[in-house]
């Protein structure tokens, strides 16, 4: 039966490709492919369950601990915020979130420093890849002091590099199709 | 479809003046001073103080994002750095003059490439962690360049640096071959007849064109400078020859024009265009005769692109581990990212292109195409993908990090100044939530561009379209790997 099936498509396969019109259909049908995967995979992340997820992220110079966090669209997050040296910022591309730990400069005892803390409460109700900044001036690297959240599916990436793929199939397809108008060669 | 920007009256007048390059020049200079005064004596910290700012945020967003990519070596017409030692050699600021200042040496036909340029783009992205960072580290590059800009112009005849010297001439050059806009002749023929002519005459002064007919002619080969004399390449009254050492009768490509304007001043024909084009157009022309391209452009496009994703996990990824390599915590630590980052631009990168072109050639069955010259046309189709990948990484840099130039402009030393009143600017992303789209629609634009290259470069290159097509898909097959690597960093 999947013998008998793979013949059926090959041959319908082998008359698209020789007829012009056919060619043009082959195109859409690479086009339409990418756009139903997109939106399978979009229909997936609104089904899927929101959850509570709370994370304690530590600031130094000039990182993140941990540096990438993972949530699924819909999910209730907290995040505690501390720094482990001297005044961090944290600010959430995408989301707007923007919180300051200020540390008290007096405060030598590492005791202390570890138990100063902000908390951040919001729902990752944004799908796709966002850096999370340090929003206060700690030094040298500040300006690349950063992290990822991931809110799941990442339908960015999904979605870019099926296109990324489409593009050069319909690329090959429109000048395998349109072999004999091409300029000429060398 | 080209438009002749020289059509325009004001723009032709403007470019024709003596004084246009030093009114180009000049505002730069005085931001470039700034840029090391600050460098020097203002507060040390990166986001507060003008060098950094306008350096490594403004300067270069700007190049990557507009200059280049829209105006090809525009930046090489402002650039201060050579300023100094073009006006001491040329012994004025704005005139011609005949004597010239300095040794003029004729630079070294075995460097006549960019291998320097591309050891020294890598040298300064070894130490790119401290540069961009510290502020006094940035005002002594800058006084290096200056320096070196200075040195060669007296040790060497004309742009020597800015051609052979500069590690940014290195890639502005490359990257200008996709720009939309060139500097050409508009008549070969009329070239072909002025080089005959004087060859013929050997006479310095040009023949009035009533005074002859004009006759169509073959293809020419190209002459040597000291045999034509055509005052776009000896120069005459009017203006200098070509400082870039092209021909701009046989030029055509971007790579070497410094946009300089002095064949526009010295043509007696008229028969210099600025155009404005849809680009793209130089990464297929045939190579002419002077110089045929070698593997030092091949290695700057493996380079940049190498770089560019480097680049993009260093700085604005999430690993502490490498931030601290490159902020040279301990020498150690930077000498392994060192060592990655130089074989990754010379060997990796490189060892990987070939494996698809030895592929491509395996596919093609085009036996009698040398692999060597598969290899060299091939890496050209590395110049869309690779620009449109610092674009990328260039939007991270400007939104970002963007507002802090409001700031800096009214306090550049962080002395506590408000000149402007914008010294309290509160730090602010642009456009965050958009950012990654704008990234994703930026790299998928550079794989459509660079295939394009690729199958363009294969009809050139294979004998049959068949070839061409076999050959063109493992390139195709790399390109989009490499774009779906791009987009996994900035949205995997």
């Amino acid at each position: 039966m999947g013998g008998y099936l793979g013949e059926m498509w090959k041959g319908r396969l082998e008359r698209l490709q020789r007829s012009s019109a056919g060619k043009k259909k082959l195109i859409f049908y690479i086009f339409l492919f990418a756009v139903v995967l997109v939106i399978a995979g979009m229909l997936h992340s609104a089904s899927a369950k929101s959850t509570s997820k709370e994370f304690t992220i530590t600031a130094s110079q000039f990182a993140y601990d941990p540096p990438i966090i993972r949530v699924n669209l819909g999910d209730n997050v907290t995040i505690r915020l501390r720094s482990a040296d001297v005044s961090h910022g944290l600010f959430i591309d995408g989301y707007g979130i923007n919180v300051k730990l200020i540390m008290n400069e007096t405060e030598v005892d590492a005791y202390v420093r570890v138990l100063r803390e902000k908390v951040i409460e919001f729902t990752a109700d944004k799908q796709g890849v966002y850096r999370f900044r340090c929003s206060v001036t700690c030094g040298y690297f500040h300006p690349f002091m950063s992290g990822k959240l991931i809110v799941e599916p990442n339908s960015q990436f999904l979605l870019s590099s099926i296109l990324a793929v489409s593009i050069s199939a319909v690329f090959v397809t429109y000048t395998w199709k349109n072999h004999d108008r091409l300029e000429e060669g060398p | 479809m080209k438009i002749d920007l020289l059509k325009i009256p004001i723009i032709k007048r403007l470019l024709k003046l003596r004084s246009f390059q030093f009114i180009a020049i000049y505002p730069n200079l005085v931001i470039f001073i700034l840029i090391i005064l600050t460098g020097l004596y203002g507060i040390q910290i990166g986001n507060k103080n003008f060098s950094i700012m306008m350096v490594w945020i403004l300067w270069w967003s700007a190049l990557m994002m507009l200059m280049v990519p829209f105006f090809s070596r525009l930046w090489c017409i402002i650039c201060p750095l050579p300023g100094f030692g073009e006006w001491a050699h040329r012994r004025t600021l704005t005139e011609k003059k005949e004597k010239r200042f300095g040794l003029s040496w004729s630079w070294p036909k075995r460097l006549d490439n960019i291998w320097i340029q591309n050891i020294a783009f890598l040298a300064f992205a070894s130490f790119q962690g401290i540069l961009i960072t510290r502020p006094w580290a940035t005002a002594y590059l800058m006084l290096l360049l200056f320096a070196l800009g200075f040195l060669f112009a007296l040790l060497f005849k004309d742009r020597a640096f800015c051609r052979y010297v500069c590690p940014v001439s290195g890639f502005i050059g490359l990257y200008s071959n996709f720009s939309t806009l060139e500097l050409r002749i508009k008549d070969k023929d009329i070239c072909m007849e002025d080089i005959r002519i004087t060859a013929e005459t050997k006479r310095t002064s040009l023949v009035p064109r009533g005074m002859r007919t004009v006759e169509k002619l073959r293809e020419a080969k190209p002459v040597s400078w000291d045999e034509s004399h055509v005052t776009c390449i000896a120069g005459n009254k009017d203006g200098y020859g070509c400082p870039w050492f092209e021909y701009p009768h046989i030029m055509n490509r971007n790579a070497y024009c410094g946009l300089c304007m002095e064949c526009i001043k010295t043509c007696p024909y008229d028969n210099i265009a600025l155009n404005i084009r849809m680009g793209g157009e130089d990464l297929f022309v045939k190579p002419w005769g002077r110089i045929e391209r070698g593997f030092d452009e091949a290695w700057k496009s493996f380079i940049m692109v190498t770089l560019a994703f480097l680049y993009g996990l260093v700085f604005m990824g999430p690993y502490a581990p490498l931030k601290d390599m490159a902020n040279m915590v301990s020498l150690g630590e930077w000498s392994i990212l060192t060592i990655i980052l130089w074989a990754s631009s010379l060997l990796v990168t490189p060892a990987v292109f070939f494996l698809f072109v030895a592929l491509s050639k395996a596919l093609s069955g085009a036996k009698e195409i040398p692999l060597k010259r598969l290899f060299i046309n091939y890496s050209y189709t590395l110049v869309p993908i690779g620009l449109l990948a610092w674009i990328a990484f260039s939007i991270a840099i400007l939104f970002v990090n963007g507002s802090y130039l409001v700031s800096v402009v009214s306090d550049p030393f962080g002395w506590g100044w408000n000149l402007l009143g914008s010294k309290h600017y509160p730090w602010q992303p642009f456009y965050s939530g958009l950012m990654p789209y704008a990234q994703i629609f930026i790299l998928l634009s550079g794989l459509y561009f660079s295939i394009k290259a690729a199958y363009k470069i294969s009809i050139r290159t294979f004998p049959t379209r068949n070839q061409a097509l076999k050959g063109f898909i493992p390139i195709m097959a790399m390109l989009t790997a490499l774009t779906i690597i791009l987009l996994w960093l900035w949205v995997g």
